[in-house]
C-alpha cells in the first residue's frame, strides 16, 4: 500500500517537475533526457539474458542537485525468446501493476554540473521497480561538454530486495543479482 | 612513571605483529537459524544484551534470545538508555519504550508518517532522532523537526553525538553538520567536500575518546577526525586506501583505537598513532555489518543482516602458523627480548615469520625440550641428551655450552637469576655461574641441587626466578621447592597417596606464586600460604595442570587436559575455554609448560592451528554473572507491585529468575534463600522455585549466581513481600475479642451479685414476715382468745381440751420448722393451715366456714409462700365479724393457676389495730421469688387475693 502510494507520490512528483519545466522554460539548470540506453542483464550459471530499452524519461536539476527518472518496464527489448519477455513482464515484474521504475533523489558531490569536465558523482535517492523503493548510492561517470551532460553508470540490483519471487526451477537460470548499466545524455531545457 | 606508562602503552600496540585474528563465534537470533538482520545493539543496566532486529525486539543473557513483544511489527532501527528507559525505534517512524516484557508506543501528540528513523540519542529528557527527513528533538512527546530549511545541509541524517548539551554533531549525505541548539532554534556549520572532508556521505559519527575529538565513518572513504573544540577537521594520512566499503557502525576502544563495522562485511581495527590510520580488516563472509557493542565482559558483538557475532579481540586473539607447524611436535616456545618468536618443533628450532610462516634455524640431535630467553637476550636451548646451547645476544650462532656435568644431559628446564644460571636435568638442578664477559667458555658449576641436598628430587620439570632472586622448582616427588640461597622450602601440601608432583611455577603481576600439579589442580601462594584456587569450580573438573603462565595485567592462564581457565582477579573467577564455546579451538598442547610470554606480557599457549594469544587486557573486564527476577507470580499470577502483600490462605508463590553471562553463561548455577522462612542457601539449576502455603510474615527472597560454586562474590537479586495475617490472628481482631469475653463475664458477674442481693434482702424480708407472724400468734387477743376456749373445753370437754391443746402447740412448731422455706407444698401449707383452723373452729363453731375447693392433684404439685394461707385466714377474722348470724365464709378455690383466696366482707365496727405488714410482706416475698404478682381487693361484695401458684 504504501508502495502504492510512493510511487504516486513520484509521479506527482514528475508531473510537477514537468509543469514547473513549462512554467520556467526560461532556465538553464534543468536538463532532461535527450538520449538514453538501459541495459540489464543476468548472469546466471545456465543462461545469459540481456535485455534493453531507450525509453529513459527524466529530469536533472543541476542547481538543486536533484533529479527524478523513470522507465517503462515493457519497453525492454531484446530477451533470448518472447516467451521470456512475456515471462520477465508477466511473472517478475507485473509490468501491468507496476508499469515503470522510478530513480528519484540527489546528486551527493558538490562539483558544479554546469562546467564542463568529467566528474565521477554519487547519486543517492529511492529506486523504486516492481513497486517497493529502496534507498539506493549509485556512482556516476559525468562528462560536461557545452551544455550537454552525457552520464554511465553501472550497478546491481538484488532481486530479493524489490520482492521479486524467482521459482526454484530457474534458479541456475537467472541469477540473484542483476547488474544494470546506464548511459544517458542530458540537453538543457530550452528552445 | 608517565614513561613507564607510555612504555607501557607502546608495548599493548606493538602486538599487532602477526598475522592475528581475535576469535568469533556466530549466533543464530531464531530457533529455525534462518538470516535475521541485527540492525542496532544495547546492553541495559541489568547486563541484557537487546538486539534490534528486522522482526522486533530481542533479549539475551549470553544462552537464549528472548523475544519482547511490541505493539509494533516494523524492524527495529535503533534503541538509546534513556530517561523513559529504553527507547526503540522502527523503520516506519513509530518509537516504543521497554516496559518489562513488552515494548509500549511512545505517544507523540502527531506521529510521523513513513519517516525512517535511522537512530536515536538521549540529552536530559529529550530524545534526538536522527531521520531521512530531519533531525527530530522530542521533548514531552511535543516533536520539533529541523531540516535544511533550518540551515543543515541535507535531510538525511545518519546519526547524531551530543558535544555538550547544547551542541551535537549530525553525520549527514551532506557532510558533517555542528549544531548549537539555542532553544527551539539552530545555528549550523556544516563541513563538506568543500572543508576538505574526503566524502560528503557521512554515515556515523562517534567519540573518539580524546577531548573533543569525533569520529566520522564515511560511505567510500573510511574515517575521518572532528575537532568539536576548533571546530576544524584534522587532517590524517593513511598507508593503504580505505577499501572496505560503507561504514555503518564505529566502536572506539581508547585514544588509539576504533572498530569500523562496513557494509561490506569488514570488520576494521583503526589504530591511529601521530595523525596516521592503519587498518587491520577482518572478513566477515558475505555478511554486511551492522551495529556494534562492547559488553562490560570484554566481548564485541557484532550486529549484522545474518544475525549476532561474538569478537574476541579485547582478550584472545590467534596466531595461524603454516606448516610444518603441527601441534603434536611442539616441544616448547619462546619470545626473546627482540619479539622474536622461537619455537621446536621435535628437535628442529624455528623462528616465526609475522606472516605466520616457519624460519628453520638450526636441527639438534636430539628433541628440544626448553627454550629460555634472559635479561641479556641469551636464548638458551635444552635438549634431550645433547646437552645445553646458547645464543648470545646479536649473534647467530648456536653455542653448545662447555661444561661437563651438562654434557650428554637431558634438560628439563632453564632459569636465570642476577649473575647464575640454573639448568634442571635428570640429575638435579646446576647452579652455575655466569660470567659478565659473555664468553661461554668461562661458565663454571657452583653447585648440584638434588635430592640428597635437600631438593627432596632429583626430578625438577620447571625452574623459576621470582621477582626476589629465589629460585622455584616444580618438582616430582617433592611438590614445590623454594630455594632462597641459603634453605629449601618445602610445603606438604601437594601430596596425594602416593604422589607429590608439581608440574609448573609462575608468578603473577601481584607477587603471588601460581602452581599447577598433578591430581591436586591449581593453587596459589599468597601471603606465606598455598591455596587451592579451583576447588570451586563444579564441572569440567580436571585436576591435571600441564602449565601456568601469567600476563601482566594480572590474568593467569593455566592450561589443563581439556580446557583452559583464564583467572580475572577482579572477579575471582575463571573464563573457562574449552571446545565447546563453538570458536574453533578444540584441543591444546599436553607437553608440560608449553607456552611463551613476549616482551609486553602477553601469553602464548599452541593450539591446533598456531598460537592461542591471551591479551594484557586493556581493562579489568567484569566476567561476573548477574541475576535478574524476571517474574514473581502468586497463584499463577503475575504480580506488578513492588513489596508485595499477599493474602493468607491463598499463597503459592512462584520466582522465576534469569542468568547473564557472556563469558560462560552454561556453567551458570544459582542458589536462593527465602528470609523469614530459612536461613539455609538452596543451590540449583533450575530458574524458578515456587514456595507454597507461607505462614504470616515478612520474606525476603535472594537468589545469586556464580559461575561456580563459590558465592561470596556473588550478584544478588531480592524481592520482599509480605503474607498477610488471617482476620483472627491480628491484634485488633484479638483485642475486641478479649473486650467482648470481658464485657459478657462483667455482666454474668454483675447478674449474679444481683442474684445475691436479692435473696438476701429474700432472707431478710422472710425474718421480718416470721418475726411479724410470731408477734401475731403471740398476739395478746389471740392468747387470751385461746385460753378462753381451753377453758371452756377443760370443763365441757377434758379430751377435746387436750387436742386443742396439741393443736395449739404444733400450730407454734409448724411456725418454728417452716421458717426457714422459701416455697412449700399446698399440702403442707394446708395442714399447717388446719392446726390454725382447728383452733379458730373451737372458738367459733360454725360462725367460721372454711370452703376448701382444690384439686387434689394440684395440692403436691403445686407450691406457695408458706404460712401465706394462715396470714389471710387471720386477716379475715381480724377485719370482719364473725357471728352465728353472719357467719364468716373463706373459700380456697384455683383459678388458673392461681389460689383464690376469698372472704365475705361483714366489717367490725371497731377495728382491730392494724400493723399492715401481712400482705404487703407476702406481696414482696412473691416479688423476689416469682415474676407473678399478686393481686388483691373488693369484688362483688368479696375480698378477694390470688396468690400465684408456682
Amino acid at each position: 500500500m504504501n508502495n502504492i502510494s510512493y510511487v504516486i507520490k513520484v509521479g506527482l512528483c514528475l508531473l510537477a517537475l514537468q509543469i514547473s519545466v513549462i512554467t520556467c522554460l526560461a532556465q538553464t539548470n534543468l536538463y532532461k533526457v535527450q538520449k538514453s540506453e538501459v541495459v540489464f542483464s543476468s548472469n546466471a550459471p545456465k543462461e545469459l539474458i540481456k535485455a534493453s530499452t531507450d525509453n529513459l524519461e527524466g529530469i536533472l536539476d543541476i542547481q538543486k542537485k536533484t533529479f527524478a527518472f523513470k522507465v517503462a518496464i515493457i519497453s525492454f527489448m531484446g530477451f533470448n525468446s518472447p516467451l521470456q519477455r512475456e515471462h520477465f513482464n508477466e511473472n517478475y515484474m507485473e509490468s501491468e501493476k507496476f508499469p515503470f521504475a522510478y530513480f528519484t533523489g540527489k546528486i551527493i558531490e558538490d562539483h558544479d554540473l554546469g562546467k564542463n569536465g568529467t566528474y565521477t558523482i554519487r547519486a543517492k535517492g529511492k529506486l523504486t521497480i516492481h513497486g517497493i523503493a529502496q534507498e539506493k548510492i549509485i556512482s556516476v561517470r559525468v562528462e560536461v561538454k557545452s551544455k550537454k551532460i552525457d552520464t554511465h553508470s553501472e550497478f546491481s540490483v538484488l532481486l530479493n530486495d524489490y520482492g521479486i519471487k524467482i521459482p526454484r526451477i530457474v534458479n541456475d537460470k537467472l541469477a540473484s543479482e542483476i547488474k544494470v548499466s546506464v548511459t544517458a545524455s542530458f540537453i538543457a531545457f530550452k528552445n | 612513571m608517565r614513561k613507564l606508562l607510555l612504555l607501557f602503552i607502546n608495548a599493548l600496540l606493538s602486538i599487532i605483529t602477526f598475522g592475528q585474528q581475535p576469535f568469533h563465534r556466530d549466533y543464530w537470533l531464531n530457533e529455525s537459524r534462518t538470516p535475521l538482520s541485527a540492525n542496532c545493539l544495547l546492553q541495559d543496566s541489568s547486563g541484557y544484551i537487546f538486539i534490534g532486529t528486522d522482526e522486533g525486539l530481542l533479549r539475551f543473557n549470553g544462552y537464549r534470545f528472548t523475544k519482547i513483544s511490541s505493539f509494533n511489527n516494523a524492524p527495529v532501527t535503533a534503541m538509546v538508555k534513556a530517561s523513559q528507559g529504553i527507547i526503540v525505534t522502527y523503520s516506519n517512524g513509530e518509537i516504543g519504550t521497554v516496559h518489562q516484557d513488552t515494548v509500549q508506543q511512545f505517544f507523540l501528540e502527531k506521529t510521523f508518517s513513513n519517516t525512517k528513523i535511522n537512530a536515536v540519542i538521549a540529552n536530559k529528557n529529550e530524545l534526538w532522532l536522527s531521520t531521512d527527513q530531519g533531525i527530530c528533538a522530542i521533548n514531552n512527546k511535543k516533536k520539533t523537526i529541523y531540516t535544511t530549511q533550518h540551515g543543515l545541509s541535507d535531510d538525511y541524517i545518519y546519526s547524531m553525538h551530543f558535544i555538550d548539551p547544547q551542541r551535537l554533531l549530525a553525520a549527514t549525505d551532506h557532510g558533517i553538520n555542528d549544531v548549537h541548539i539555542i532553544q527551539d532554534k539552530i545555528s549550523v556549520k556544516t563541513f563538506t567536500s568543500k572543508n576538505g572532508l574526503p566524502d560528503n556521505i557521512v554515515t556515523a559519527i562517534a567519540p573518539a575518546y580524546k577531548t573533543s575529538l569525533f569520529w566520522g565513518g564515511t560511505q567510500q572513504k573510511g574515517l575521518v577526525l572532528y575537532d568539536a573544540a576548533a571546530q576544524k577537521l584534522l587532517p590524517i594520512q593513511s598507508a593503504t586506501p580505505w577499501q572496505w566499503g560503507q561504514i555503518n557502525a564505529l566502536l572506539p576502544i581508547d585514544a588509539h583505537h576504533v572498530w569500523a563495522a562496513t557494509e561490506q562485511g569488514f570488520l576494521v581495527q583503526v589504530v591511529l598513532t601521530d595523525n596516521a590510520l592503519s587498518y587491520h580488516p577482518y572478513a566477515f563472509t558475505n555478511r554486511k555489518l551492522k551495529a556494534l557493542l562492547l559488553d562490560y565482559s570484554g566481548n564485541i558483538w557484532v550486529g549484522t543482516d545474518k544475525g549476532l557475532t561474538l569478537f574476541t579481540p579485547e582478550y584472545l586473539w590467534q596466531i595461524s602458523i603454516n606448516a610444518p607447524y603441527r601441534l603434536r611436535d611442539i616441544t616448547t616456545l619462546c619470545f626473546d627480548k627482540e619479539n622474536t618468536c622461537w619455537l621446536a618443533l621435535s628437535n628442529k628450532l624455528y623462528t616465526v615469520e609475522t606472516t605466520g610462516s616457519l624460519n628453520a634455524e638450526k636441527q639438534f640431535a636430539s628433541t628440544i625440550s626448553c627454550l629460555y630467553c634472559d635479561n641479556h637476550n641469551r636464548l638458551w636451548i635444552g635438549t634431550m641428551g645433547d646437552g645445553l646451547w646458547c645464543k648470545l645476544n646479536g649473534e647467530n650462532q648456536l653455542k653448545k655450552v662447555p661444561l661437563k656435568t651438562l654434557n650428554q644431559q637431558s634438560i628439563l628446564s632453564i632459569t636465570t637469576s642476577t649473575d647464575k644460571l640454573w639448568v634442571a636435568g635428570l640429575n638435579g638442578v646446576e647452579e652455575i655461574a655466569l660470567p659478565a664477559s659473555n664468553n661461554l667458555d668461562e661458565v663454571n658449576d657452583i653447585k648440584q641441587h638434588t635430592k640428597a641436598s635437600g631438593v627432596g628430587t632429583d626430578y625438577i620439570y620447571q625452574l623459576f626466578t621470582d621477582t626476589k632472586d629465589r629460585i622455584w622448582m616444580a618438582t616430582d616427588g617433592a611438590g614445590v621447592c623454594m630455594y632462597d640461597g641459603k634453605q629449601y622450602f618445602h610445603w606438604d601440601i601437594f601430596n596425594t597417596k602416593d604422589n607429590n608432583v608439581a608440574y609448573s611455577v609462575a608468578q603473577d603481576m601481584t607477587g603471588n606464586i601460581w602452581s599447577g600439579t598433578l591430581y591436586k589442580d591449581l593453587y596459589r601462594y599468597k601471603n606465606e600460604k598455598w591455596e587451592n584456587i579451583r576447588n570451586n569450580e563444579t564441572q569440567d573438573v580436571d585436576v591435571n595442570v600441564f602449565t601456568v603462565n601469567t600476563n601482566r595485567t594480572g590474568q593467569v592462564v593455566a592450561v589443563f587436559q581439556r580446557c583452559i581457565d583464564v583467572w580475572y582477579p577482579e572477579s575471582s573467577l575463571f573464563r573457562h575455554f574449552n571446545s565447546r564455546l563453538n570458536m574453533g579451538f578444540d584441543s591444546t598442547s599436553t607437553v608440560l609448560n608449553c607456552s611463551a610470554k613476549d616482551t609486553a606480557g602477553n601469553v602464548y599457549i599452541p593450539f591446533e592451528k598456531g598460537l592461542l594469544l591471551f591479551k594484557n587486557l586493556r581493562k579489568q573486564w567484569d566476567i561476573k554473572p548477574r541475576v535478574v527476577l524476571t517474574g514473581v507470580e502468586n497463584d499463577f499470577k503475575k504480580t506488578t507491585q513492588q513489596q508485595p502483600i499477599f493474602k493468607a490462605n491463598t499463597n503459592f508463590i512462584s520466582f522465576h529468575f534469569d542468568g547473564i553471562s557472556f563469558t560462560n553463561p552454561e556453567r551458570l548455577n544459582y542458589r536462593y534463600r527465602l528470609e523469614g522462612y530459612s536461613q539455609n542457601w538452596i543451590h540449583t539449576n533450575e530458574t524458578e522455585v515456587t514456595f507454597p502455603k507461607l505462614p504470616p510474615g515478612n520474606y525476603v527472597f535472594q537468589v545469586q549466581v556464580s559461575l561456580n560454586a563459590d558465592f561470596s562474590t556473588a550478584q544478588e537479586a531480592r524481592f520482599a513481600f509480605k503474607i498477610a495475617t488471617p482476620i483472627w490472628q491480628r491484634g485488633w481482631f484479638v483485642a475486641s475479642f478479649l473486650l467482648l469475653v470481658g464485657g459478657i463475664v462483667f455482666l454474668l458477674i454483675r447478674q449474679r451479685d444481683k442474684r445475691n442481693k436479692r435473696l438476701a434482702q429474700l432472707k431478710q424480708e422472710r425474718i421480718l414476715f416470721e418475726y411479724e407472724h410470731l408477734k401475731t400468734q403471740v398476739n395478746p387477743h389471740f392468747l387470751f382468745n385461746s385460753l378462753n376456749t381451753l377453758t371452756s373445753l377443760i370443763e365441757q370437754d377434758p379430751e377435746s381440751a387436750v387436742t386443742y391443746t396439741e393443736q395449739l402447740s404444733d400450730l407454734y412448731r409448724n411456725l418454728l420448722s417452716y421458717k426457714g422455706n422459701d416455697w412449700v407444698t399446698l399440702e403442707e401449707e394446708w395442714s399447717f393451715l388446719a392446726n390454725y383452723l382447728y383452733i379458730q373452729e373451737s372458738r367459733f363453731g360454725s360462725a367460721l366456714q372454711v370452703v376448701k375447693n382444690i384439686p387434689k392433684a394440684l395440692m403436691k404439685s403445686k407450691k406457695i409462700v408458706p404460712l401465706s394461707l394462715q396470714l389471710l385466714v387471720e386477716n379475715a377474722i381480724k377485719h370482719n365479724v364473725v357471728s352465728m348470724a353472719s357467719p364468716l365464709v373463706v373459700k380456697f378455690e384455683i383459678q388458673n393457676d392461681t389460689l383464690v383466696v376469698s372472704n365475705t366482707i361483714q366489717p367490725k365496727l371497731s377495728k382491730e389495730k392494724e400493723s399492715g405488714l401481712g400482705l404487703a410482706n407476702i406481696q414482696k416475698r412473691y416479688a423476689l421469688l416469682s415474676d407473678k404478682p399478686i393481686r388483691f381487693g373488693k369484688n362483688d361484695g368479696v375480698w378477694e387475693v390470688r396468690l400465684p401458684l408456682l
